[in-house]
């Protein structure tokens, strides 16, 4: 639905809920195929991340470890697998071993949604939208003196986005057990 | 006519302030920045959010190394595939010497503006890696963007700090309801912001039970 709002300050609120209610929810997903640099240990995530899922080489996923583990790999640690390893530090992902040759990782991630416009129309979509709606009236009432009604609204908004949010991780498949079938299935080609 | 776009986050917030009785006339708008800097900085530090690893070049009996300037907390501190303790300070000056020579340094300890390392080190080249929550560079203006290791989507934690703040420093009883207000929500954007930052705890058990420090064990071997 196309926003109808007429001054900056409604363009502000809108902005500021769509992005934390993007957050809260994580319902939007993409993927992104930034390019690791022969030689380099590091990635640079992408700008508009706000929670990573998976990281893939290929079709091969990487496997996440602590930063400390990763910590003690770099600095002399065996670590008896054959797979890339990799942990997630401030915007960067940290992978071992350094890339043979200049290569790409895939990450699929949750984004944040870009800056909105009085043209622009929202990316989150159904009950996610209302949210974002409802969250920008939170807003509101708190700026006008109405702490006790905003709390107890962004309280409600909570739960309701921790309910959208498990929701969409079922229906995405995120840790279903199909998916991890397909994972081993993957492996044994 | 042209379009209205979204404005600069910190613009933003100090409008909100401006509609929710933060007057101008009490507080400059320089007043607010300095507000805003206080929030920012203790929500960075307490939810170390501002995550930076910094590598080390251990060199032989060089005890301690100079802290990043934006050095706030170790987070983990890891030499030769060995993670190092936290001691206190007069306990590594009790014990300054490396008294078997040989043993490679265990502890680590902070000292002003240096990192220690306990026994102090007897081999050169050994690398190792400082895990830190960084402090966070000041904002000098309303335009400034955050720092993009602060999720933009907990920039109103900064409007609750400023709404606690001036409630206090207004005086009167009856604004003790709506400080408290504030200051709970404060401090609960600086938890879920932690919660956030955290994709695998540090603190957690090793991912990787089989990864063996391999330097200590030639170190213990060639004992």
């Amino acid at each position: 639905m196309s926003l109808i709002v007429a001054t900056q300050e409604q363009i502000d609120y809108i902005n500021a809920a769509n992005k934390r209610i993007a957050c809260e929810t994580l319902a939007l997903e993409t993927s992104d195929s930034p390019a690791w640099t022969a030689g380099s240990y590091t990635v640079a995530m992408p700008a508009n991340l706000i929670r990573y899922f998976s990281v893939y080489q290929g079709t091969t996923a990487l496997q996440e470890i602590s930063a400390v583990d990763y910590m003690r790999v770099r600095t002399g640690g065996v670590v008896a697998t054959t797979k890339t390893v990799y942990c997630a530090i401030g915007r960067t992902f940290y992978l071992y071993p350094a890339a043979a040759t200049t290569t790409t990782i895939t990450v699929h991630y949750a984004y944040r949604p870009d800056d909105v416009d009085a043209t622009s129309t929202l990316e989150l979509t159904g009950y996610a939208e209302r949210l974002v709606e409802r969250m920008a009236g939170a807003y509101l009432l708190l700026d006008d003196g109405q702490p006790e009604l905003a709390q107890s609204e962004l309280v409600s908004i909570a739960e309701d986005a921790q309910k959208l949010r498990r929701r969409h991780r079922r229906s995405r498949g995120h840790g279903s057990t199909v998916r991890t079938n397909k994972r081993r299935a993957r492996r044994l080609i | 006519m042209a379009i209205i776009t979204a404005g600069p986050v910190l613009d933003h917030l100090l409008a909100r302030l401006r509609l929710n009785y933060v007057d101008d006339a009490l507080y400059t708008d320089d007043d607010v920045l300095d507000l805003f800097n206080d929030a920012y900085r203790e929500a960075c530090e307490r939810s170390q959010c501002l995550r930076t690893l910094q590598p080390l070049t251990i060199v032989s009996g060089t005890r301690e190394y100079a802290l990043p300037a934006d050095f706030h907390e170790v987070i983990a501190v890891v030499v030769a595939a060995a993670q190092l303790q936290p001691i206190p300070l007069e306990t590594a000056f009790l014990s300054a010497t490396n008294i078997d020579g040989i043993v490679p340094s265990t502890a680590y300890y902070i000292n002003g503006a240096n990192l220690g390392l306990w026994p102090p080190p007897v081999t050169t080249g050994a690398t190792g890696y400082l895990l830190y929550a960084a402090t966070p560079t000041p904002l000098l203006s309303f335009a400034d963007d955050l720092d993009a290791r602060f999720s933009i989507e907990y920039a109103d934690l900064l409007v609750h700090f400023v709404l606690w703040r001036t409630q206090m420093m207004s005086g009167g009883a009856e604004r003790i309801p709506l400080a408290q207000f504030h200051k709970g929500m404060f401090s609960s954007r600086i938890d879920e912001l932690r919660r956030s930052t955290q994709s695998m705890d540090s603190t957690a058990p090793s991912q990787l039970p089989h990864v063996s420090n391999f330097a200590g064990a030639a170190v213990q071997s060639a004992l």
